[in-house]
């Protein structure tokens, strides 16, 4: 039903575009792309989402290794390449932003509001994904569990977006994108080789923190992976975890609880016979870098304490707060170490002196520091 | 109103129930989504991009598409385009470099405010080759004019 309380002709104060160029071939090309996109980001998320909470029959694999490098790597590079690409599908049909009646009944009205759900959520969840990467968080609210559903609000809304718009869609993509220009300046075409140079060269010059080939190129990299101490970076130092002290006192132990306990002195986690293994480290926000790792093997410790390779096994660090234990289970049991060296050389305080571990296909934060305690389940 | 298909409605309705779900565990979860703040900042997004961005870009093209005559408008229409999308990562890299203590952290350790340059420097160059290529290949006016005088001249008397 239509409402008749507006008039028939947008008022003269009402902003007009003309289309220009924009239009569904170029819309529904972008969008498509962004769609993809967008849903590599989500499947990505969710796998990043589950290593901090899998279910107890379902445990984290430990092949690929560099498993959670790589989902974890496309889903950061693809998330910035998506702000380039979101500005392009934002301009492509911001015109239709002032169509004329604004709303046109109750179903469009609902229409419209989704689309402002999607195009508000998005730009939200592209820029606070940025700045989580950035380490930056100037708002009040937690950011992984907002990160967290806020990506269902974006792609519920998508998913309603390409139910409403599928024709036009369809439209679009059999529609050719021209070269001519419509008005004074840029065709189709060239709105879309542009566009694509402006998303190519931010992913070119961002994807060095994940493939170390391309860090020359890097110039635009959040971080640099090969720059750390080491030869790996530290997101968390002995200070700011507050335990450089404990760490380095002449009382430290490290004890395994099981069916009986076992106790170490520093000297005698150095004495175990040593294993030596080659994993990344893979940060939630987006870098890794792989590492030569020396140490113990951690099932050998839980077999000695009366577990064996189904226990749950959790360790906890010095330090306090999120992620001062972590846990593993399976094949991540199977293959994880506690490392004492790092690429050679004894692990310095921030790299978790005297003890960390270090497992395959494992998000980087629950690659647990400064080891204390380790029970076995 | 025609009957939607099946598959559009479920697809729909799949996005309906997704996004309730994102809505339902952020009201549901007051105290680490702080759902009015959250709110501040969906709007604002959305407002930065709809009355700064967006209206910013579109005016500044409008312009050169008035201004410069259409060839090299066109190319440095592309060229911000380009070197926009590019900023829109890089600015915030800038803005953000410096704030960090700690150097092992290896976060934002570069240059960005020289690596951006560069980058743009870049950009402008490639597209600036690309305008010289293309007025180099095309014939001048006056050439052509000349090159059609020749091909109009009726055929001398034979």
């Amino acid at each position: 039903m239509p409402i008749t309380l507006l008039p028939d002709a947008a008022p003269k104060l009402w902003p007009r575009f003309a289309a220009g160029v924009r239009g569904p071939a170029l819309t529904a090309r972008v969008g498509r792309l962004l769609g993809i996109a967008f849903g590599v980001c989500f499947v990505t998320g969710l796998l990043s989402h589950y290593q901090y909470a899998p279910w107890r029959w379902l445990p984290i694999p430990a092949a690929p290794y560099w498993g959670y490098r790589l989902t974890q790597g496309l889903h950061v590079i693809t998330g910035i390449a998506c702000i380039p690409l979101l500005l392009v599908k934002l301009w492509s049909v911001f015109h239709r932003l002032f169509v004329w009646p604004p709303v046109r009944g109750a179903l469009h009205a609902l229409e419209r509001g989704s689309v402002a759900v999607l195009v508000a959520s998005s730009v939200f969840q592209l820029v606070t994904g940025l700045f989580n990467i950035l380490q930056f968080y100037p708002w009040p609210w937690g950011f992984i569990r907002v990160h967290y559903w806020m990506s269902w609000v974006v792609v519920g809304s998508l998913l309603l977006h390409v139910a409403v718009q599928l024709p036009a869609i369809r439209a679009g993509l059999a529609e050719r994108v021209t070269r001519e220009a419509a008005t004074r300046g840029l065709s189709r075409r060239g709105v879309l080789l542009a566009g694509g140079a402006g998303v190519a060269v931010v992913a070119a010059t961002t994807v060095g923190q994940v493939v170390p080939a391309l860090e020359p190129v890097a110039l635009l990299s959040p971080r640099e992976p090969r720059r750390g101490p080491l030869g790996v970076p530290v997101n968390r130092t002995a200070e700011a975890a507050g335990v450089t002290r404990a760490a380095r006192s002449p009382q430290y132990r490290l004890s395994v609880h099981g069916n009986r306990v076992l106790e170490f002195t520093v000297a005698q986690l150095e004495a175990e016979p040593a294993v030596h293994t080659s994993l990344p480290i893979a940060c939630v926000e987006g870098w890794s870098i792989q590492a030569r790792w020396q140490g113990i093997s951690l099932l050998d410790l839980v077999r000695r304490v009366g577990g064996s390779a189904s226990s749950r096994v959790t360790v906890h660090s010095l330090e306090h707060g999120a992620y001062a234990t972590s846990s593993l289970t399976g094949s991540q049991l199977e293959h994880a170490v506690l490392a004492t060296h790092l690429n050679g050389q004894r692990l310095s305080v921030d790299h978790g002196y005297p003890i960390r571990l270090i497992a395959p296909d494992r998000a980087g934060v629950l690659q647990t520091k400064w080891l204390t305690r380790i029970e076995v389940g | 109103m025609s009957r939607l298909p099946a598959g559009r409605l479920l697809l729909g309705g799949v996005g309906v129930l997704a996004m309730a779900y994102g809505v339902v565990r952020i009201l549901t979860d007051t105290k680490d989504t702080k759902p009015a703040a959250l709110l501040r900042w969906l709007v604002g997004t959305l407002l930065v991009h709809d009355v700064l961005i967006a209206p910013v870009v579109i005016g500044v093209g409008w312009l050169i598409g008035r201004a410069l005559p259409p060839r090299a408008g066109r190319y440095l229409q592309a060229a911000l385009v380009t070197g926009g999308l590019v900023s829109a990562v890089g600015l915030f890299l800038v803005w953000r470099q410096g704030k960090y203590s700690a150097a092992s952290l290896a976060l934002l350790q570069r240059d960005y405010r020289r690596n951006l340059l560069l980058v743009l420097g870049l950009i402008a160059l490639a597209y600036l080759a690309g305008y010289l290529v293309e007025v180099a290949r095309t014939p001048r006016r006056g050439d052509q004019a000349r090159e059609n005088r020749v091909n109009v001249r009726p055929p001398a008397d034979q």
